[in-house]
C-alpha cells in the first residue's frame, strides 16, 4: 500500500513531470538533427515523433497532469490557474487525437477543367484492382502485409526502393515491331533479317552497343555506295567505305550523332563540299552531283542506361533517328482504355515517292517554274538578260524555258554555260532566235569579259590552282572585298568576282571580236550575264526551303500517293531494385504479387497518376497506390494561376477557382482558394490550396488541394488552446504575487 | 527663377571650370534620388534601387572611397555608377573590381587571388572558363537536379538548363559524363563531348550537393550577374526597342503591361507609323500623359546630345528637367492599384512612401542606434562613480531606442505590414522589444540595471546585424506570410518573446557575474533574480500561446495543426526548457542561481530556434528567413557560454555560500 501511494505521488509529482518534459525535449532535438542530416522528415518522424516511446511519453504527460490535479483534491481557489492550464493542455491533446481518429486528411489533384471527388490518403499503401481496393499495412519484416486475407491476391515479394522504366522497341533479348516476328538482340550490333514494309525490303539491325555513334557509322559506311559526277563525267563510283579508306578523293562522313539531340546536321564532305544527309536541303549540292545508294535500313539500339534509339536510312542515303528516352515518351497509344495494353508509335519521315537527288531537283524545278510563272504573269520589270530571253521566247512560256536552261547549265556543272555544249532541241530553237544586240554595247562587253576571265580561272582551278592566289597573281584590282569573304564558299566568291567584272565594263577594252552566232555560244554569253546578276540554279533554289523536302516532292507529284510507314511497339515495364535512399520519402517501394496464379511486380505510384496496367488477360487494371477515399463533394477546377510581383518570379498570390458540387443535393457553389484563404463547406470539409504547377500561365496547370475534416476543432482543440493560454497567464501573474503577499 | 539659377550656376561653373562639382551635384540631387523606379518587383526610389543593385554585385551600397579612383567616379554613389553604366555601357568598368566573392572556396576554384574580395569583369570572365570550375559546377547542378526531380525512372541523363540550354550530362556507371553542349556558349566551348566531369560520384551526390550548396549558389549568382552586366551596351551607343528592355534605370511605367517598367533609353525607340509609312519615335507607351511624355522624350534626347558633346552644364540642366518631369508623371499614378489578385491588390507607393524609403536608405539609423547605445553603456558604467551621469545615459539610451523605433516604423509605413518577416527585421525587432520592456520595468521598478541589460542585448544584436551584413533591403513579403492578422498575432508574439528572453538572459549573466564577484547574494542580486523570473514568466506567456496560435494559423491556412516542422519542434523544445526551470524554481529545486543559469541556457535554445533552425538545420517549411554562414561563430558563442556557466558554477561551489 505504501508502495502504491509512493508511486501515486511520484506519477503525479513534479519530478516525474520534469523527467517527462526533459525526455520529450531530447527526443524532439534528436528528431530535428536527423531531419537536418538526412533531409528526410519521414525518417526523423519514425525515430522521434512517431516512435512508440514518444507516444508513451505523451501518455505519461496525460497521467502526470491528471494525477497532479487529483493530488490537489479537494480543490481550493489557489488551484484554479493550475487546473485551467492543465485542462487546456488535456483538451488540446484530446482534440489532436480525435482529429487523427475520426477526421479526414487527404490530398486531391486536379487539372484545369478536370473534376474529382476522390481523396488520396498520403502515406497509405494499397492495390487498386478495377474498383476494388486491397489495403496494405506496413510490416516490419516483410515490408507490407495484406490487411484482409484474399485467396486471389497474394503478396510474394518486396523491395524498399525500385526504379521503373518503360520499354518500347527492345525488351531484354528481343526487339518487337508489331506485326513481325520478334528480332533477336545481342550486345553486338548485327543484321537480323529483312522485312517487307510497303513493298520494299528493309534490313533490320539490332544491338546493345556501348558506343552508339560508332556502331551507327559503321553500318552506314558498310551499306552505302556513292557515285560522284563532275561536269557530266563520272569521277567515282563504288562503296562509300572504300572511298573513305583509299582516300582516292578527299571525303569524310560527319554523322554528328548525339544521344540527346539525334543527328545534328549530318553531312558527307566530298572534295570540300558538304552534302547534307537530312533536312530540307538533303543531298543537295551545287558544284558536282553526288548520288548515294543504300538499301533501306531500320536499326534498333539500346544504350547501357536503357534508352532506346530508332534509326532509319532511306534508299538514297538520308539518315534519321529518334531517341526514345524512357522518361520522355512523345506520345502513347492506349488500347481499350488500357485493358489491351499500351503502345508507342513511330512514323518514318521518308516519303514513299521516288526521292533521289534528281527526283528532288526535278520537283524543285517544277515548283520554281510555277512560282516564276506567277511572278512573270504580273507586269513586272525584268532584268535585261531576261527581257532578251523573253523576246526570243515569243509565245513560249518564259518561266519554263528559263528554268530548263538553268537546269541544263546546272547539269553541265560549269560556272558559265559551256560554249561547246549542245543545247536540247527546245532550247536550241529559242536560243537561235535570241538577239543579243538588244543589249547595250557595254553590257555585251561585260558578258564577254565575264566569260573570258571566269572560264580561264575555272580551268586553272580544275588544274589545282588556288582562287585567291590566282587573282593575286593576275593583280586583280578589286581583290580586297573577295579576300574579306574569308569563310564564304567558292560559289559566293565567284558571284562577287563576276559582279565586279560586269560592273567594270565601262573601263574594259573591247574583247577580241570572236563573233559567233551559234545558239550555244549565245547561251554561253547570256549565262555569263545571268551569273553576274547571281541568277543560277543553286542560288535561287533556297527560296523553296520553307517547305520540307517531302512536301516539295508531294507538291510536284500530284498523282503520286505518299503512304507513310507507321511502326508500333507495345510498352512494357522494367523494374530495377535500387538501394534505399536516406531520404525515405523519395523511395518507391516495389511489391511482387500473385493474382490468380499470374505473377507481376508493381512500383508505388505516389500520386496515383500513372498508367494502370492490365492483369488477368486484360480483364482487370491494376495500380499500386495510396488509399483512396470518396468525399460527398465533387470539385472541379476552372482556373488556377500564380500571380507574381511585377518584373520578378516571386509569387504575390496563388489562386484557383473551383466549383464545388454537393453530391447529396446537387447544389453547386463557386469558390476561390488562395494562400491564407480556405473554402469550408457547411459540414466542415475544408479545402486548402497547397501547390500549383507549372508556374507559367501558358501551360495547363495542375493543383494539389489538401482536404480535411476535423470534427473536434471548434469544440475541443481551439477552446483548449485558449484555455491553456489564459491558464498560463493566470499561473504566472496571479500566484507569485500571492506567494509574496503570504 | 529656375532659369536664373541655372544661368548663375552655369556662369559660375564655366568661370571656375569646376566641372567636378557640377557632376557631383547631379547625383546628390534629392529629386533624382527620389525618382520612382523598379527593382526586384517593387517600385522604389532610385536611391534604393541603385544601392540594392550595387549591393548585389559589390556587397556595399556605395563604392569604397579607396576604390573610387578605380571606378573613375566622382561621388562613388551607387546612383552615379548605375547612371554612367547605363549611358556609357560596361566597357569602361571592365577592369574595375565590381564583383564581390565571399567564399574563399570559390576564389580557389576560379584560381583567383584569395586575399582579394572584389574582382573585375575582365578577370572573372577569364576565370569562369576554368575547366575544373565548370566541372564542379556541372556536378553540383546535376546533384541538385537529381534530388529535386521526382523521376520515377531515375533518368541518368539530364539537361542542366539552369547553366545553359542543350547542356546534357549523364551518369554513366559511377562517373558523370558530358553528353552535349550549347552551340554558342563561350564558356562551354572548350569542353569536349564525352568529358568525364566527375569520377565515382554516384553515391556522393547528396553529400556533394549539401557540401557545396552555398558556394555553388554564389557561383551561379555571380555568373548571372556577369551576364547581365555584359549586356549593358550603353544607351549612347545602342539602339533601343520597346520589346528589349534594359536592366538599368527602369524609370518608365508601361501603359500596356501592368507593373512592367522600361529602361530610360526606350524613349528613343523607333517604331513604324502605318499612316505615314515611315519610322518615327514611338508614341506614348507610358502611363503618363501624352504631353508630359513628349517633354520627357525631348529632354532625354537633349540629354543624350549633351552627353555626347560632353557639355556638362547642359547635361546638368537636362538631367534636372528630365527628373522633374518624371517625378511629375509619377505623382499622377502614385497610390493607385496596378495589380489585382483575389482579395488584394498591389498599389504604387505614394510619393511620401517613396520619399521615406529614400530617407531609409540615406540615413544610417542602425549605425546611429549602435553609437548611442554604446555611449549610453559607457555613461552607465561611469555613473557608478558619478551618479549625475545617469540622466545623460538614460537620454542616450532613449535616443538609440528612438532611432530603432523610427527604423521599424519606417519599414512598417513603407511596406504596410508588421516588421517581422525576415531575419533582418527580427534582429531589429527583438532588441527593440527588450528595450521596450527595459524601459517599462525601469519606469515601475526604478532599477537601472534592467536598462543596462537591455542596452547590452540591443547593442550586441545590432553590432551582429552590421557585422553579418544581413539583407536590409525593403522587399516584397512572401505570398505565404501575406496575412496581416496572423502575422501580427503569431509572429509578433513569438518573436517578441525572444526579446523578453534576451533581457532575461542578459540579466542572468549579470547575476552570475556578480555572484562570481561578491561570492554571496546581495540585495541587488535578489532584485535582479526577481527581474529574471518576471522575464521568464512573460516570455513563456508569449512563447507558448504564440506557438499554439501559430498552430491554429497553420490549421486554418494549410490544414494541419502541428507537423513537427523544425521551427515548430524547436519552439516546443525551448518551451520545454523554460518550463523545466520554472517548474523547478516553483517547487524549490533551484534558487536564484539556478534560475540565472536557466535563463542563459534558455537563451541558448532560443538562439538556436531563431538562428540555428534557419542557418544550421536549413530545412522545413518556415523558410522565409533561410540563409547560411556564421555557424562556426555560433558554435564558438555556445561554447563560450557553456564555459562561462561552468566557471560560475565552480566558483559558487568553491565558496559554498549558497544552499
Amino acid at each position: 500500500m505504501k508502495q502504491i501511494k509512493k508511486l501515486y505521488h511520484f506519477l503525479g509529482g513534479i519530478q516525474f513531470a520534469l523527467i517527462l518534459i526533459a525526455a520529450s525535449a531530447l527526443m524532439v532535438i534528436a528528431g530535428t538533427l536527423i531531419e537536418s542530416k538526412t533531409e528526410s522528415h519521414l525518417l526523423a518522424a519514425k525515430f522521434s515523433y512517431d516512435h512508440p516511446l514518444f507516444s508513451l511519453l505523451l501518455g505519461g504527460f496525460f497521467i502526470n497532469i491528471l494525477l497532479a490535479a487529483l493530488r490537489r483534491w479537494p480543490f481550493k481557489v489557489k488551484h484554479v490557474p493550475f487546473l485551467i492550464t492543465h485542462l487546456g493542455l488535456l483538451m488540446l491533446l484530446a482534440g489532436v487525437m480525435i482529429k487523427r481518429q475520426f477526421g479526414v486528411q487527404g490530398m486531391m489533384f486536379l487539372i484545369e477543367g478536370g473534376a474529382s471527388q476522390a481523396l488520396l490518403l498520403p502515406g497509405t499503401y494499397g492495390i487498386q484492382i478495377d474498383k476494388s481496393y486491397h489495403a496494405l499495412q506496413p510490416s516490419f519484416f516483410k515490408g507490407f502485409k495484406l490487411e484482409n486475407e484474399n485467396p486471389e491476391v497474394k503478396l510474394i515479394g518486396y523491395a524498399p526502393n525500385a526504379s521503373e522504366q518503360i520499354k518500347g522497341w527492345i525488351k531484354g533479348d528481343v526487339a518487337i515491331i508489331k506485326g513481325f516476328k520478334p528480332f533477336k538482340v545481342e550486345n553486338e550490333v548485327g543484321l537480323i533479317r529483312q522485312i517487307d514494309l510497303d513493298h520494299q525490303l528493309w534490313k533490320v539491325y539490332t544491338g546493345r552497343p556501348t558506343n552508339i555513334a560508332e556502331a551507327i557509322e559503321k553500318i552506314y559506311l558498310q551499306s552505302t555506295s556513292i557515285k560522284i559526277t563532275q561536269k557530266e563525267k563520272k569521277i567515282y563510283n563504288g562503296p562509300l567505305w572504300q572511298l573513305l579508306e583509299t582516300e582516292a578523293l578527299p571525303a569524310k562522313l560527319h554523322l554528328n550523332f548525339s544521344s540527346i539531340l539525334g543527328f545534328v546536321d549530318p553531312f558527307l564532305e566530298v572534295l570540300g563540299e558538304k552534302i547534307p544527309l537530312d533536312g530540307s536541303k538533303s543531298l543537295r549540292s551545287s558544284l558536282r552531283q553526288v548520288d548515294l545508294q543504300n538499301s533501306p535500313t531500320l536499326i534498333l539500339l539500346e544504350d547501357p542506361n536503357g534508352d532506346q534509339y530508332f534509326f532509319a536510312f532511306d534508299p538514297y542515303g538520308r539518315v534519321h533517328v529518334e531517341p526514345f528516352r524512357h522518361d520522355n515518351l512523345n506520345s502513347i497509344l492506349v488500347y481499350d482504355q488500357g485493358h489491351r495494353g499500351y503502345a508507342m508509335q513511330k512514323t518514318l519521315p521518308f516519303t514513299s515517292l521516288p526521292a533521289s537527288r534528281r527526283d528532288c531537283e526535278k520537283a524543285d524545278l517544277y515548283l520554281l517554274t510555277k512560282q516564276l510563272q506567277n511572278a512573270f504573269s504580273k507586269d513586272s520589270k525584268l532584268v535585261p538578260p531576261l527581257q532578251v530571253l523573253k523576246k526570243a521566247c515569243a509565245d513560249q512560256d518564259l518561266a519554263h524555258i528559263l528554268m530548263t536552261f538553268l537546269d541544263e547549265w546546272h547539269q553541265s556543272g560549269a560556272w558559265i554555260y559551256p560554249k561547246d555544249r549542245p543545247l536540247p532541241d527546245e532550247l536550241h530553237k529559242i536560243f537561235s532566235h535570241l538577239n543579243l544586240t538588244l543589249l547595250s554595247q557595254e553590257e555585251i562587253r561585260g558578258c564577254h569579259w565575264c566569260s573570258l576571265i571566269l572560264s580561264e580561272i575555272e580551268q586553272a582551278i580544275e588544274r589545282g590552282s588556288d582562287f585567291i592566289g590566282l587573282l593575286e597573281k593576275r593583280r586583280w584590282p578589286l581583290i580586297e572585298p573577295i579576300k574579306q569573304q574569308e569563310h564564304g564558299s567558292l560559289g559566293s566568291k565567284v558571284d562577287l568576282l563576276s559582279a565586279q567584272i560586269f560592273s567594270l565594263h565601262p573601263y574594259l577594252p573591247d574583247p577580241d571580236p570572236t563573233e559567233n552566232d551559234f545558239p550555244s555560244y549565245k547561251a554561253h554569253l547570256l549565262s555569263a550575264y545571268l551569273r553576274s546578276q547571281a541568277i543560277y540554279l543553286s542560288a535561287i533554289l533556297p527560296s523553296l526551303d520553307e517547305l520540307e523536302q517531302n512536301e516539295r516532292l508531294e507538291a510536284a507529284n500530284p498523282l503520286g500517293v505518299h503512304e507513310p510507314i507507321v511502326l508500333e511497339a507495345p510498352l512494357t515495364l522494367h523494374h530495377r531494385v535500387m538501394p534505399s535512399k536516406s531520404k525515405i520519402e523519395d523511395n518507391q517501394p516495389l511489391i511482387q504479387l500473385e493474382i490468380k496464379g499470374e505473377k507481376l511486380s508493381l512500383v508505388y505510384d505516389r500520386l496515383a497518376s500513372g498508367l494502370k496496367w492490365p492483369v488477368s488477360q486484360g480483364r482487370s487494371l491494376i495500380r499500386f497506390q495510396p488509399q483512396v477515399m470518396q468525399i460527398p463533394y465533387r470539385v472541379r477546377l476552372r482556373d488556377a494561376r500564380q500571380i507574381n510581383y511585377p518584373n520578378s518570379s516571386q509569387p504575390f498570390s496563388f489562386e484557383s477557382d473551383l466549383w464545388v458540387t454537393d453530391l447529396r443535393n446537387g447544389r453547386v457553389e463557386a469558390a476561390t482558394l488562395s494562400m491564407n484563404n480556405v473554402y469550408e463547406t457547411a459540414e466542415g470539409y475544408r479545402f486548402y490550396l497547397a501547390n500549383i504547377s507549372p508556374p507559367q500561365e501558358t501551360a495547363v496547370q495542375r493543383i494539389q488541394l489538401i482536404v480535411n475534416y476535423d470534427p473536434a476543432k471548434y469544440y475541443v482543440t481551439y477552446p483548449g488552446a485558449i484555455i491553456l493560454s489564459i491558464g498560463i497567464l493566470m499561473l504566472f501573474w496571479l500566484r507569485p504575487y500571492k506567494k509574496e503577499i503570504s | 527663377m529656375k532659369t536664373l539659377v541655372y544661368l548663375v550656376a552655369f556662369l559660375y561653373l564655366s568661370l571656375c571650370q569646376a566641372n567636378d562639382f557640377l557632376e557631383s551635384a547631379i547625383f546628390t540631387n534629392t529629386s533624382l534620388q527620389e525618382l520612382p523606379s523598379t527593382y526586384k518587383g517593387r517600385v522604389r526610389p532610385l536611391e534604393a534601387s541603385s544601392r540594392l543593385w550595387l549591393y548585389d554585385l559589390y556587397n556595399q551600397q556605395q563604392i569604397k572611397s579607396a576604390q573610387k579612383a578605380l571606378f573613375h567616379l566622382k561621388t562613388g554613389t551607387a546612383i552615379e555608377l548605375e547612371w554612367k553604366l547605363f549611358f556609357f555601357g560596361h566597357q569602361p568598368w571592365d577592369h574595375s573590381p565590381l564583383f564581390w566573392i565571399h567564399y574563399a572556396e570559390l576564389k580557389e576554384l576560379l584560381a583567383l587571388n584569395l586575399k582579394q574580395d572584389r574582382f573585375s569583369y575582365h578577370e572573372l570572365s577569364k576565370a569562369l572558363s576554368n575547366k575544373d570550375f565548370l566541372k564542379w559546377l556541372m556536378t553540383y547542378q546535376y546533384a541538385k537536379n537529381f534530388h529535386d526531380i521526382h523521376n520515377r525512372a531515375f533518368s541518368e541523363k539530364q539537361e542542366l538548363h539552369q547553366l545553359a540550354p542543350r547542356l546534357w550530362v549523364e551518369l554513366k556507371g559511377d562517373d558523370l559524363i558530358l553528353l552535349s553542349k550549347p552551340n554558342d556558349g563561350v564558356l562551354w566551348r572548350h569542353l569536349p563531348i564525352g568529358l568525364t566531369i566527375a569520377q565515382g560520384i554516384r553515391s556522393h551526390l547528396l553529400s556533394f550537393e549539401k557540401k557545396h550548396r552555398v558556394v555553388a549558389e554564389e557561383a551561379l549568382k555571380l555568373m548571372s550577374s556577369l551576364n547581365q552586366y555584359s549586356q549593358n551596351q550603353g544607351a549612347l551607343h545602342a539602339e533601343a526597342t520597346v520589346e528589349q528592355q534594359g536592366s538599368l534605370l527602369k524609370l518608365l511605367p508601361s501603359r500596356y503591361h501592368e507593373g512592367l517598367w522600361y529602361s530610360l533609353n526606350t524613349l528613343k525607340a523607333k517604331s513604324f507609323d502605318e499612316e505615314k509609312k515611315q519610322e518615327r519615335l514611338t508614341p506614348n507607351f507610358t502611363l503618363y500623359s501624352d504631353n508630359l511624355f513628349k517633354q520627357i522624350q525631348t529632354e532625354y534626347e537633349l540629354l543624350e546630345t549633351a552627353l555626347k558633346k560632353e557639355d556638362r552644364a547642359q547635361v546638368f540642366i537636362h538631367t534636372d528637367r528630365l527628373v522633374q518631369f518624371l517625378n511629375e508623371g509619377y505623382a499622377s499614378i502614385a497610390g493607385k492599384p496596378y495589380k489585382e489578385a483575389y482579395g488584394k491588390t498591389i498599389d504604387y507607393p505614394t510619393v511620401m512612401q517613396i520619399q521615406i524609403e529614400r530617407d531609409y536608405y540615406h540615413y544610417p539609423l542602425t549605425e546611429l542606434a549602435i553609437l548611442f547605445y554604446a555611449i549610453a553603456l559607457i555613461l552607465f558604467v561611469l555613473s557608478y562613480k558619478k551618479p549625475k551621469l545617469i540622466k545623460l545615459a538614460l537620454a542616450c539610451a532613449f535616443v538609440a531606442f528612438g532611432c530603432q523605433t523610427i527604423l521599424l516604423v519606417m519599414r512598417c509605413f513603407i511596406l504596410q505590414r508588421p516588421p517581422v518577416s525576415n531575419m533582418f527585421e527580427t534582429v531589429i525587432y527583438v532588441p527593440w522589444i527588450a528595450m521596450l520592456l527595459g524601459f517599462i520595468l525601469h519606469y515601475f521598478l526604478k532599477n537601472h540595471l534592467v536598462l543596462v541589460a537591455s542596452s547590452v542585448g540591443a547593442l550586441c544584436l545590432l553590432i551582429l546585424l552590421k557585422l553579418t551584413n544581413l539583407n536590409s533591403s525593403l522587399d516584397n513579403v512572401q505570398a505565404v506570410l501575406d496575412s496581416q492578422y496572423w502575422l501580427i498575432v503569431h509572429v509578433l508574439m513569438v518573436v517578441g518573446s525572444y526579446g523578453v528572453f534576451l533581457l532575461g538572459g542578459v540579466l542572468g549573466h549579470f547575476y552570475l557575474i556578480s555572484s562570481m564577484i561578491h561570492g554571496k547574494e546581495t540585495p541587488q542580486m535578489a532584485q535582479n533574480a526577481k527581474l529574471i523570473l518576471q522575464c521568464l514568466y512573460m516570455g513563456v506567456a508569449m512563447l507558448i500561446p504564440g506557438t499554439i496560435l501559430g498552430g491554429v494559423w497553420a490549421a486554418e491556412s494549410w490544414g494541419r495543426f502541428w507537423d513537427w516542422d523544425p521551427k515548430e519542434s524547436w519552439a516546443f523544445i525551448s518551451s520545454c526548457i523554460y518550463l523545466i526551470w520554472i517548474h523547478a524554481y516553483t517547487f524549490g529545486y533551484i534558487r536564484h542561481f539556478g534560475l540565472s543559469v536557466g535563463a542563459i541556457i534558455g537563451l541558448l535554445t532560443i538562439s538556436f530556434t531563431w538562428y540555428g533552425v534557419n542557418y544550421i538545420l536549413g530545412t522545413g517549411l518556415h523558410s522565409y528567413g533561410f540563409g547560411s554562414g556564421g555557424d562556426y561563430f555560433y558554435y564558438l558563442f555556445i561554447l563560450a557560454e557553456l564555459v562561462f556557466l561552468g566557471a560560475a558554477y565552480r566558483i559558487k561551489s568553491k565558496k559554498r555560500v549558497y544552499p
